[in-house]
């Protein structure tokens, strides 16, 4: 509610040439904060801490959980997108209003994303709030208390995002229901449609008291104190238990989705690593050097099969998606769709029959990286990586050791990979005007 | 009415004449509970919006008969008449919570 006055130039620039002089002599009120690395500590019941002192003016908490939507059971289907849009309702402690107006009165921010895995509840704010901020998101993410008439109310939002959903994500949905068929891994983030009536608060509490458990929580920060944190995760009451376990089942299939339109959009994948197997670092080497996108807006995709695509008339992408037990490796697809055929049998092409150079390997070595450090330095990304790490690994790995691990991948390590993938049984997912597009098994 | 029909602590003769008043207000004669006799303000409204889908048709039936008994100028025979003991201040929780909650923005719109 400031209001500032104009202020003519000459009257301004007199008082502050004075204060400059003056500030020149006085030393910084409040010293240099030390830089320092990732910290972490694992508490005794289970929850995992993590922090960096990044110096940066804001702080990030997250707590992250290991309840994405893999861990929905038959009944609960839909209930980690419902989570994600009820994160800022009344909970034990605050109401809707009143939690809305204190983040906007501190200039804070409170928001909640999940994936397949894990479920992560997120706020930032700046340093002198953050202390009450930690406390909102504490009150957020683990003592949620799920009014009907909050839910219902908000169920018409639900229903705009799903209606809403980017062909390019339900193209992502549907290859991992190919590939992953009714196991854990092929449920979908966004709730099915013919689910949200049933949808409700019992689905809700049904779905946290699975996973809202000490074992499969991280609580990760930046631009905070790691003693602060400890004492912060401390405080949360969580309750003990296993909950479910990863249980994926790689299948194949294809799935494919006739909605007209001018494009087709392709998705083909075989079965990858997981997160924590010693050849994931070779799949990010083989993401990079396949091609992992356009680095200049506009441009054509990069890669083998960036290049093999933009030669046919299309755009393709180097696909990794990587899970605590399983992954996903293959390639996206985009064309027009007369084009969509052609495109489609180039890069495939490409995907089964190129042979790597030492060069490649290099190059899909520093891209590698270059993607590892660039997700670090956003302190957004990097929250979100540290708790997806310590809720679905139960530690977290420094920046240092992700490069390690790309810098010792040999080339000889990535022909293996690649030749097991394109051997393997592949799954394919498709989306839009499929007139041209071939099926899996003529590919 | 609102402090007849409240079962707080009381000695042995506050609670005889809280019973005799509850019978001498005539509500139960039709049917109706305490409840459902509140006038309806913005707050009360939102209350019963807020109340599980069972508790509102309960609620609408004893009115809809209360109705129908008042316009024929007749009441329920004795038996069923409302118990004092069976009189559940069922809004009660939910139109604190309104109240709460509007008290907050009252609040907040001060700031």
């Amino acid at each position: 509610m400031a209001s500032k006055l104009m202020k003519s130039n000459i009257l301004r620039s007199l008082p502050a040439r004075r204060f400059a002089a003056q500030a020149a002599t006085k030393s910084s009120d409040y010293g240099v904060l030390p830089r320092e690395p990732l910290k972490t500590t694992t508490l005794p019941n289970g929850v995992v801490v993590a922090s960096i002192e990044n110096q940066s003016p804001l702080s990030r908490v997250a707590i992250a959980v290991r309840g994405g939507s893999r861990y929905e059971t038959p009944d609960n289907r839909g209930a980690t997108h419902l989570l994600r849009i009820v994160a800022g309702l009344t909970n034990a402690e605050n109401t809707a209003f009143g939690l809305t107006r204190e983040l906007q009165q501190l200039g804070a921010s409170l928001a909640c994303s999940a994936d397949r895995e894990v479920l992560i509840y997120s706020a930032d704010a700046t340093r002198n709030h953050m202390d009450v901020v930690m406390e909102l998101l504490a009150n957020a993410a683990t003592r949620q208390v799920f009014k009907p008439w909050e839910i219902t109310d908000i169920k018409p939002h639900l229903k705009l995002d799903v209606e809403t959903t980017p062909a390019e994500v339900s193209l992502i949905e549907d290859l991992h229901l190919a590939a992953f068929r009714q196991s854990d891994l092929g449920n979908s983030v966004v709730a099915p449609h013919h689910l949200i009536g049933q949808l409700g608060p019992d689905q809700l509490a049904s779905h946290l008291s699975r996973t809202l458990l000490a074992g499969r929580t991280a609580v990760c920060g930046t631009g905070i104190d790691h003693e602060t944190l400890v004492e912060y995760a401390q405080g949360l009451q969580l309750p003990q238990g296993e909950g479910p376990a990863p249980a994926a089942r790689y299948g194949g299939g294809e799935l494919r989705t006739e909605i007209g339109g001018g494009v087709a959009l392709v998705a083909v994948a075989a079965e990858g690593a997981g997160r924590s197997s010693a050849t994931a670092a070779q799949q990010a080497v083989l993401q990079a050097v396949l091609g992992a996108g356009a680095v200049v807006k506009y441009g054509a995709g990069r890669g083998v099969l960036g290049a093999a695509a933009a030669q046919a008339g299309g755009a393709a992408a180097a696909l990794n998606a990587v899970y605590s037990d399983t992954g996903l490796v293959g390639y996206t697809v985009a064309a027009e769709a007369d084009k969509a055929g052609q495109v489609i049998e180039a890069v495939n092409k490409a995907f089964k029959t190129t042979s790597l150079t030492a060069e490649d390997v290099n190059r899909g070595k520093a891209l590698a990286k270059a993607a590892v450090l660039r997700a670090d330095d956003n302190s957004g990304s990097c929250v979100e990586t540290m708790g997806v790490q310590g809720a679905s690994l139960g530690k977290v790995s420094a920046v240092s050791d992700a490069l390690a691990a790309i810098d010792a991948v040999k080339l000889s390590d990535v022909q293996t990979l690649h030749k097991r993938l394109v051997g393997g049984k592949l799954s394919m997912a498709a989306r839009g005007n499929l007139r041209t597009v071939p099926y899996l098994d003529q590919l | 009415m609102a402090s007849v029909a409240t079962k707080a602590a009381g000695g042995g003769a506050m609670q005889w004449l809280r019973r005799w008043a509850y019978s001498a207000s005539g509500f139960n004669k039709l049917g109706l509970w305490h409840d459902d006799c509140l006038y309806e303000d913005d707050e009360v409204k939102e209350a019963v919006r807020r109340l599980p889908e069972r508790l509102q048709d309960d609620r609408t039936f004893r009115i809809t008969r209360a109705m129908q008994l008042s316009l024929s100028h007749q009441i329920l025979p004795r038996e069923q008449w409302t118990t004092f003991d069976e009189d559940i201040r069922y809004l009660k929780p939910y139109l604190e919570e309104v109240r709460k909650e509007n008290r907050e923005k009252a609040e907040w719109s001060k700031k």
